[in-house]
Parts: structure tokens; C-alpha cells; sequence
């Protein structure tokens, strides 16, 4: 239900954005029922909004739900309205979002969150193109474009129970699924300069970014996608004290990324972490350093490391087991443990 | 895009017995690669092939060999001429480029596949030097969609063709969709 301005193309030149903006331009002629897929932030709503802008129907509202941010025993009554007196609060009559978006486009975010019983409700909707007020005995015809989408399998969610099947196989008629971030990098740079476009716009002062910062940006995994891109260039052009981006302008997971791959700080997460091999590739790291640092010269990258000659070659035999060895089955446990008692000895 | 290996590639690969890469290996039991949302191991959906461009042979036979026990199959070059030759005959879905090779470099290869409408959309992970910034500035004016640092981890190097390689997989979905939509408009 947002409605600040938003770009209603995606923005990219990336293979997969291609596809995925050919596919939009041809289903916005008709009325099929589209599902976006894609994790949160890869730009669904902004695809929606684009079949809904260059479709028939563009001159007809647009509305948004996102079924996910409104509780469950809401949800009903907000999507399909309700009557005075419906239930506890229900002071007045109510006109749904399906009523509201008649004639246009409605987009249901985060459909896998709704309720078992809301999906039949929704599923009679999509088949009778009718909707029933909470507490009224009357329905009402609507004339919606659907426009469903999630960041869930929804497969999978029907294969658990969790999701009704045949309104699965009624939403999915043409399924778009959008590319996360990190499997289009060379679109990071486009985007860059799409969003410090948007920002110098009328701007005396227009803001640049240094090809360093760029380069640290694109190695970043971006879990929040394009939003968080978008984001992180606000804050960039915020904290900038000079007309250009540099890396020190970049928040410390972006920053950190490229460095940390270097030398991986072990993270303790939820999950517990496995120790020796968190060791084991802390020391393989260390060690194929050294030698790099030595052109291969043992003797001196046992030095580096403060290590026998003889210490360093053991160890080398046990890496190499390990990351390119014959078998990785069997002796990953073993090398782990040798690893562990050559250190003890060492 | 099919995907069955082809005798040709196999007779382009290395003198390594080829390694039988069916179901029965222990490659289905990654996790993961099963949604929108899962992060690529090397599920079946992740295996390709990747065309390997190292000058480098010890290099190069363990990237080959790490690859293709992950159960991609293999195609192996050992400089940029070589791998624009092959890519005349063989379909890849990931090229994994060394920077630095004799006479026709990494970046030139880049250069080269650009010009190339069929083979420019074919995903490059380039082999860089962490610190290497100008070279990563120019890979990325160069349309690469990867850069694998050296000395090459071995769980980084599987991220990353799987992730290039589910690139490839979804293609071919939104082909398909492409292919329905068809269908349906009649």
C-alpha cells in the first residue's frame, strides 16, 4: 500500500532481466494471472507496477497488499471489506482492497503468509470474479487483474500442506521468476548510477562514486537485493563529505566483504560452527599465503609461519588432502584430527 | 539449451579418465538450490559445463578435477586462443578465466566474447588477485559476472560456477514461460 515513487521498469541489462522484462511487456496486454517469485528486494512490486503501468489498465488504480504485514484475522476484511457491525469494532461499513483496485490491478505480496481459510475464500474470488463482504449475505461482481507474488517455494509449501493446490495452479498460470543480485553482478554498477541519478537530480552538488567503492560493491552478496543496494547508496550520498563515494563511505559489511575474504573471520552463528574445519581452513589460507608470498619457497614460508621445514611440508599434505584431495569421504575426519595432533606436536 | 555431454567435448577433454557423474553420486545429498530463496550448492539443478581457462596445468587439473567432482563436466583450455577456439564448438554454461596468461590474456578473452552476440551471455567467473582492483574494474566494464579470487577456496569456487550455472537453469525456465505464454496467446 506504499506509494512513493518508484522506477516502473527493472533496471539492468543482465541476461535474466531481459527475459524477465520481455515476459512483463507481453503479459501486461492481457489479464493472466501472473506469480512473481524472487526473494525480498529483487523488485517484484516494481515488475507489478509495471504490468499494471503498460497494460490497459494503467489508467485504473493500482493496490498493493502485502498479505504478510497484516494479521491474519484482519486480512479478510481489509482484502474483501466488510459490513457495520461485522464483528468487534466494526463501527462502520468498510469497502475492501479487491473493491477498491476494480477496474485495475490488485497485487497480493507474500501470498504464502495468508491463512488456509482465506486461500479458499481467495481461490472462489479468482473463479466467481466476486467478492463477499465479512458479514454481508451479498456479494459483489469485481473486474481485477491478479498479480500475485512470494519469496517462498510455493511448490514446496504445497507439497508440506501449507498451501492450497489448486490455488497454487490458478495463481501460477505464467510464473516470473526475478534473479537475485548476486547472480546478475555486472548490473551493480547500472544500478549504482541509476540511484545516484535519482539523487543528483536537481542537485547542485551531484555526487559521484570512486571505482574502488564500486568494485567492493559488486563483491558484496546483497541478501536484501536491489532494495538494500538502493539503501546503501542513500546512506553513501548522506555520509559522502566530498562530491565522490569512496569505500569508507560503505557500511562495514560491504566494506569488510572483499577483506574478510582474505581471511575469513570465523563467525559463531545459530547454528554452532564445525571448529576444525573452521581451523583447518584458517591454516590452509595462512599457509597457501606464505607460499604465494615466497614464490613457493618452503623454507621461508615456514618461517613466515613460524614453523619447522618439516612441520610445514606435513602440513601441506594434510591441506591438500583436504580441499583437493583423491577422497573427500573418508579422510576429512582424519585429516581434521591428524591436523589437530600435528599442531599439538608442533 | 540441451545439455548432454557431447563425444566432441569429451574428445576436447583432458587426458583424465572421464568420471561418471550420474545420480548415483553423492552429489543430490547438498541441500539447498531448492527455492527462490536457497543459496546454489551443487544440487542436480548446479551442475554444468564449464569451460576451464588456466595456463597453468597444475592449476588447471585441480580446478578440473574439483569441478568435476562436484559433477560438472569439464572442458579444459590451456590459454585464450584455445578457449575461443573450443567455444566455436562446444556449448558451456560457465567459462572460468584465468587473468594472467600468455599472449591472449583474461581480460582480452572478455574482450573478445563481447563482440560475440552468441557468446557474449555466457557467464564469466574470472580467476583475480584479491588485490587486484584495476584488474576487477576493468572485468567489470567487461560484462564478467564473477570474480574468483586466488588462491582459489574451494567451497568459493563451487559457489560461485553453481550460482553462474543456476544463471543458465533459469534461462531456461523463463524460456519455457516464454514458450507457454505462446501457447496461450495462441
Amino acid at each position: 500500500m506504499q506509494d512513493r515513487e518508484q522506477a516502473v521498469r527493472l533496471v539492468g541489462e543482465h541476461t535474466l532481466v531481459r527475459q524477465v522484462s520481455d515476459l512483463a511487456r507481453r503479459v501486461s496486454s492481457s489479464d493472466v494471472t501472473v506469480l512473481l517469485l524472487g526473494e525480498s528486494g529483487t523488485g517484484k512490486e516494481v515488475l507489478a507496477r509495471s504490468i499494471h503501468a503498460t497494460g490497459p489498465r494503467r489508467e485504473r488504480p493500482f493496490v498493493a497488499v502485502n498479505c504478510g504485514a497484516i494479521p491474519t484475522e484482519l486480512l479478510e476484511s481489509e482484502m474483501f471489506g466488510h459490513e457495520r457491525g461485522a464483528f468487534t469494532g466494526a463501527t462502520v461499513a468498510r469497502t475492501g482492497l479487491f473493491a477498491q483496485a476494480h477496474a485495475g490491478t490488485i497485487f497480493l505480496d507474500e501470498i504464502a503468509e495468508m491463512s488456509p481459510a482465506l486461500q479458499v475464500k481467495l481461490l472462489r474470488v479468482l473463479q466467481d470474479k466476486e467478492v463477499r463482504p465479512v458479514g454481508s449475505d451479498r456479494s459483489q461482481r469485481v473486474d481485477v487483474r491478479v498479480i500475485a507474488a512470494t519469496n517462498k517455494d510455493l511448490g514446496d509449501q504445497v507439497r508440506r500442506g501449507l498451501f492450497r493446490e489448486d490455488l497454487f495452479y490458478r495463481l501460477q498460470v505464467i510464473p516470473i521468476a526475478l534473479p537475485p543480485l548476486r547472480e546478475r553482478r555486472s548490473d551493480v554498477p547500472l544500478l549504482v548510477e541509476h540511484f545516484l541519478a535519482r539523487h543528483n537530480a536537481g542537485r547542485t552538488r551531484p555526487i559521484a562514486i570512486a571505482e574502488e567503492a564500486l568494485v567492493h560493491l559488486w563483491e558484496y552478496d546483497w541478501p536484501g537485493n536491489v532494495r538494500e543496494l538502493e539503501n546503501v547508496i542513500e546512506r553513501a550520498v548522506v555520509l559522502c563529505e566530498h562530491d565522490r563515494i569512496g569505500v569508507e563511505d560503505l557500511p562495514p559489511a560491504v566494506r569488510a566483504f572483499l577483506s574478510e575474504k582474505r581471511l575469513p573471520r570465523p563467525v559463531l552463528g545459530a547454528d554452532g560452527i564445525d571448529l576444525n574445519r573452521a581451523v583447518e581452513e584458517f591454516e590452509g589460507r595462512l599457509i597457501t599465503e606464505a607460499l604465494e608470498r615466497t614464490r613457493g619457497n618452503k623454507q621461508a614460508a615456514a618461517r613466515l609461519l613460524g614453523l619447522k621445514r618439516t612441520t610445514l611440508v606435513a602440513k601441506l599434505r594434510k591441506v591438500r588432502d583436504a580441499t583437493g584431495g583423491v577422497d573427500e569421504d573418508v579422510p576429512r575426519d582424519e585429516a581434521a584430527r591428524a591436523a589437530a595432533g600435528g599442531r599439538a606436536r608442533a | 539449451m540441451e545439455n548432454t555431454p557431447t563425444s566432441k567435448n569429451r574428445a576436447n577433454g583432458s587426458a583424465e579418465p572421464a568420471e561418471e557423474t550420474g545420480p548415483g553420486t553423492d552429489q543430490g545429498a547438498h541441500p539447498g538450490g531448492d527455492g527462490p530463496g536457497g543459496r546454489n550448492r551443487a544440487g542436480a539443478e548446479s551442475r554444468g559445463r564449464v569451460l576451464v581457462v588456466e595456463d597453468d596445468a597444475d592449476a588447471r587439473d585441480l580446478i578440473s578435477h574439483l569441478l568435476r567432482r562436484e559433477g560438472h563436466d569439464v572442458v579444459p583450455a590451456a590459454g585464450g586462443a584455445e578457449a575461443l577456439a573450443l567455444l566455436r564448438e562446444v556449448e558451456v554454461d560457465v567459462i572460468l578465466l584465468d587473468v594472467m596468461m600468455p599472449e591472449v590474456d583474461g581480460l582480452e578473452v572478455c574482450r573478445r566474447l563481447q563482440q560475440s552476440p552468441d557468446l557474449a551471455t555466457i557467464p564469466v567467473v574470472l580467476l583475480t588477485a584479491l588485490d587486484d582492483m584495476e584488474t576487477r574494474a576493468a572485468g567489470m566494464r567487461l560484462g564478467v559476472s564473477e570474480f574468483l579470487t586466488k588462491p582459489i577456496v574451494k567451497d568459493e569456487l563451487h559457489r560461485r560456477v553453481a550460482t553462474q550455472v543456476g544463471v543458465r537453469r533459469r534461462e531456461a525456465t523463463l524460456d519455457r514461460v516464454r514458450t507457454r505464454l505462446d501457447s496461450l496467446e495462441g
